[in-house]
């Protein structure tokens, strides 16, 4: 029908004006909106079709519970990972994979502060202490008052450093808890045995979710001072005292030099069981030095990289055992140090001798100087001398000495006794000081070559690794260059997350698509059916618009009757593959999670969808002559 | 013989001059022209015709669902107002529609969905009428134990009563009947005849099609008559004239 009759209108003729038409509607007192009218024939209609509607219903329902239950599984598996690591303060640490190789500086402790929310550095990653009554070491981490996995379990330190928090198996093994002393037993063996009693608050208890280890936490600087009381430095603040008697020496293998090779089976006997040495002895064919006519020399490279005098003599014992005489002697692995005044080679390699030569008494200056052994090649060097080398932390070392040729000495080794040689091979370890007059080094104070740095988020995690790893690279510290943490985790429940969102995309546009078309065909093929109605309608006096919402509100009435059906589909699914899933510890019992903003939102895209879709199919009704329909 | 042609307009209802419809019936063109209709006021007017000789068409364009390819004339007067309805827009033909007409048709015209008596109700509400006299005017019409059925259950000729009921309840200024009496039993087309006088007797104008001559000799107070001749042109041509 067209908008306006299509007649010629005399000039000056009258039109129906819009005050009469107006005067028409004034005159129907109880008019209902026709916005009334379209929801009781919508309903009416509803009612009528009851079976085809609930039919409809359920198809619709079929259609979007799949929409519910996906997004409910994504949610649930993917949200639930997340939340985990978003709770576990232990998720956001970033820390170095060893200790630093030099101390932390002010400007790198800036730029880590800057980015990261807490950190915190220390000494040490750790510290082995004795716990009375128990007879392994335990593992003692280093924390603070800022410690977020303390504070995540309303743990508030006091002030000062005499706290300790503790893992519940230690607990367990102890018997201690909150508010009890835990006797930490301090021990070190030089330059004799002492065990000092300490006992230390216990201030709180982390669950075994946290560690299922024997485990405890002090503060930084209490770490501090047990490892620096242990290197032999005072400790005033717990009233310690030093070592006094410097540095032991250690040495970083052993050598042994036979006449008779032990066989392998003998080999293996040695190292079995025995603690110590985990490898073979290696053939090493120039110690520095010649080998007496008739020998062979034996490398052996202890399991903690360092051996004590001690140690030397128990690999001897176990070569008497099986039957050999071994001479046995420290060895130092690629330690070369400097002579001043300077002479070529530059780098020369300390070594120790087999056998050390009763070296002439000094004269002079350099009588009380221990002596130096150098090749007779080298013998054009300064009597007087100075072994240069760097200490940690430190700097260079100065030791002077007075020159010893031996011809038995190749060029470019040089060779001191070998308690000296031990000693300096501490020094070389870790930061010390020299005194000429004892002729002792001294251990300092190392600073710190840990951190724990907990990152904003665990989304910042990966950002704070990858500054980390660059530091590495940068600085050439091993440490650095792998940092500890769970980014590889984050990264994958980030990525899971994303492919699982793509999936739901995909999904949910093929199915939302399917949906809608099967909406609009509803519509469509109802007008169709509903013609001779519509035309009634019409002839009754009700507009297209009124039509076109009484079509619109039948079908969206079906689409919420579809999404009620949607939803306790997805309940049903929720309660019946919950249980199934919740012993096996995949998902903390939380398979499917569905927040209703999540619902409401999906509910309303459907509905807006929905909408559009019926909009545009009942728009057909303009097609329809009311005419031609009203005799059908 | 018309005998109740008012000669003065503002005795009319209803006043349509040179009204024209080309239309398309069994593969020949037939022109529908209405030179002249007149409606009284509180009158029944019939108008005759064989099938196919423009009274659905004439229907059609009374009631404002079809438009004329040709009206010189359209005058509803609704009381002291004429309203002009040769050029109206869709919206203003509904709102007439629901104010000023009714119709009962050959086969009812209830909507199928609805019940008999919310059929009657809906009307009502559309036309702003009260739907207290529902019950009134169904038991005048012998309806009444229909009333919770739906169309599709009841006889035809309930069907037709149930929309006469319907149209009364709406009190319209005027009724459009087409074919009220078809295939209708003699009693039942007594109560259709009787309820159309007590409206044209409240004020009300009924404009019946029909080609039942027997209804007409005794109760239309105006009679016209489609004639149908060839047309120059090979189609036909079909005007209403007074009868």
């Amino acid at each position: 029908m067209p908008e306006q009759r299509r007649n010629a209108t005399p000039a000056g003729e009258d039109r129906l004006s819009p005050k009469a038409l107006a005067s028409l509607k004034a005159e129907a007192p109880r008019l209902h909106s026709d916005g009334h009218h379209a929801l009781v024939l919508a309903w009416s209609d509803l009612r009528y079709e009851w079976i085809l509607s609930l039919c409809m219903v359920l198809a619709l329902g079929a259609v979007f519970s799949p929409l519910f239950i996906l997004l409910g599984l994504r949610e649930g598996i993917v949200g639930t990972m997340l939340e985990r690591l978003q709770q576990d303060p232990l998720s956001r640490l970033v820390m170095p994979k060893y200790p630093l190789q030099a101390p932390i500086n002010t400007s790198f402790s800036a730029a880590l502060n800057e980015r990261a929310e807490v950190t915190i550095q220390s000494s040490a990653p750790f510290l082995l202490l004795d716990v009375e009554g128990l007879a392994d070491h335990i593992n003692a981490l280093p924390s603070s008052g800022d410690d977020p996995l303390l504070l995540a379990h309303g743990l508030i330190v006091p002030p000062g450093n005499r706290w300790v928090v503790i893992s519940q198996r230690l607990a367990e093994s102890t018997g201690k808890g909150p508010g009890d002393l835990l006797p930490v037993v301090l021990e070190r063996s030089a330059p004799a045995q002492q065990r000092i009693p300490l006992g230390l608050p216990i201030i709180g208890v982390l669950p075994s979710s946290v560690s299922s280890e024997v485990q405890l936490w002090i503060s930084t600087e209490m770490l501090r001072w047990l490892k620096e009381w242990r290197r032999g430095l005072p400790v005033p603040a717990l009233g310690l005292g030093s070592a006094g008697s410097g540095l032991s020496p250690e040495y970083d293998g052993a050598l042994t030099v036979l006449p008779r090779v032990p066989s392998e089976q003998d080999y293996r006997a040695m190292i079995a069981g025995r603690g110590g040495f985990s490898q073979m002895p290696q053939p090493i064919d120039d110690p520095g030095w010649d080998l007496p006519p008739g020998r062979q020399a034996r490398l052996w490279l202890p399991v903690n990289s360092r051996i004590f005098d001690d140690g030397l003599s128990a690999l001897r014992h176990r070569h008497l055992e099986r039957g050999y005489e071994s001479e046995v002697l420290p060895y130092l692995a690629d330690f070369e140090l400097r002579l001043e005044p300077q002479q070529e080679p530059a780098n020369r390699r300390l070594v120790v001798l087999l056998r050390e030569p009763e070296a002439p008494p000094g004269e002079g200056a350099g009588a009380h100087l221990p002596p130096v052994w150098v090749s007779t090649a080298d013998s054009r060097l300064d009597p007087i001398l100075s072994l240069v080398f760097a200490s940690p932390g430190v700097g260079d070392i100065r030791i002077p000495a007075r020159l010893v040729p031996m011809p038995a000495l190749h060029a470019g080794i040089v060779a001191v006794p070998r308690a000296l040689a031990g000693k300096m091979n501490a020094a070389r370890r870790q930061g010390a000081i020299f005194d000429p007059t004892t002729g002792e080094f001294q251990p300092v104070s190392e600073g710190d070559r840990f951190f724990r740095a907990y990152a904003s988020s665990i989304d910042a995690v990966p950002v704070l690794a990858d500054w980390v790893r660059a530091q590495g690279e940068a600085l050439g510290d091993p440490g650095l260059k792998a940092p500890v943490s769970r980014e590889v985790e984050v990264r994958q429940v980030h990525t899971l997350s994303r492919h699982m969102l793509t999936l739901y995309i995909l999904i949910a546009a093929v199915t939302g698509a399917s949906g809608l078309l099967a909406i609009a065909a509803n519509v469509y093929a109802g007008v169709q059916r509903k013609r001779r109605d519509l035309a009634y309608l019409q002839l009754l006096g009700l507009g297209r618009g009124t039509l076109l919402l009484v079509t619109t509100l039948k079908s969206l009435a079906l689409v919420v009757g579809g999404l009620a059906a949607a939803l306790c589909g997805y309940a049903v699914f929720a309660s019946v593959s919950g249980p199934m899933f919740a012993g096996l510890g995949v998902t903390g019992g939380s398979l499917t999670r569905l927040d209703a903003p999540d619902a409401l939102g999906l509910v309303g895209g459907i509905l807006l969808a929905a909408t559009m879709a019926s909009v545009t199919a009942a728009a057909t009704i303009a097609r329809i002559d009311p005419a031609e329909y009203l005799r059908e | 013989m018309n005998t109740c042609e008012p000669s003065k307009v503002e005795d009319l209802r209803l006043w349509v001059q040179e009204m024209h419809k080309r239309r398309t019936a069994i593969s020949r063109e037939v022109q529908v022209r209405i030179p002249d209709l007149r409606l009284a006021r509180g009158s029944l007017a019939v108008v005759l015709g064989v099938n196919g000789s423009g009274k659905s068409t004439l229907f059609d364009m009374l009631s404002l669902m079809l438009s004329p390819d040709r009206v010189d004339r359209f005058d509803l007067l609704d009381g002291d107002r004429p309203l002009n309805l040769r050029s109206i827009s869709r919206q203003e033909g509904t709102a007439i529609r629901r104010r000023c007409f009714a119709y009962v048709l050959q086969n009812g015209g209830l909507l199928d969905f609805l019940t008999v008596g919310e059929n009657i109700r809906f009307a009502a509400r559309l036309s702003g009428k009260s739907a207290h006299q529902v019950q009134k005017v169904a038991r005048r019409l012998e309806i009444e134990g229909i009333l919770a059925m739906h169309p599709a259950r009841v006889s035809g000729g309930q069907r037709r009563r149930a929309a006469l009921a319907r149209a009364l309840v709406q009190e319209p200024q005027i009724l459009l009947a087409d074919e009220p009496t078809a295939d209708l039993d003699p009693e039942s087309t007594r109560i259709v005849i009787e309820s159309f006088r007590d409206l044209t007797l409240k004020g009300s104008s009924v404009l019946m099609v029909t080609h039942d001559e027997a209804l007409v000799r005794v109760h239309a107070d105006a009679r016209y008559r489609f004639v149908t001749k060839p047309a120059a042109d090979g189609g036909l041509v079909s005007t209403l004239e007074p009868d």
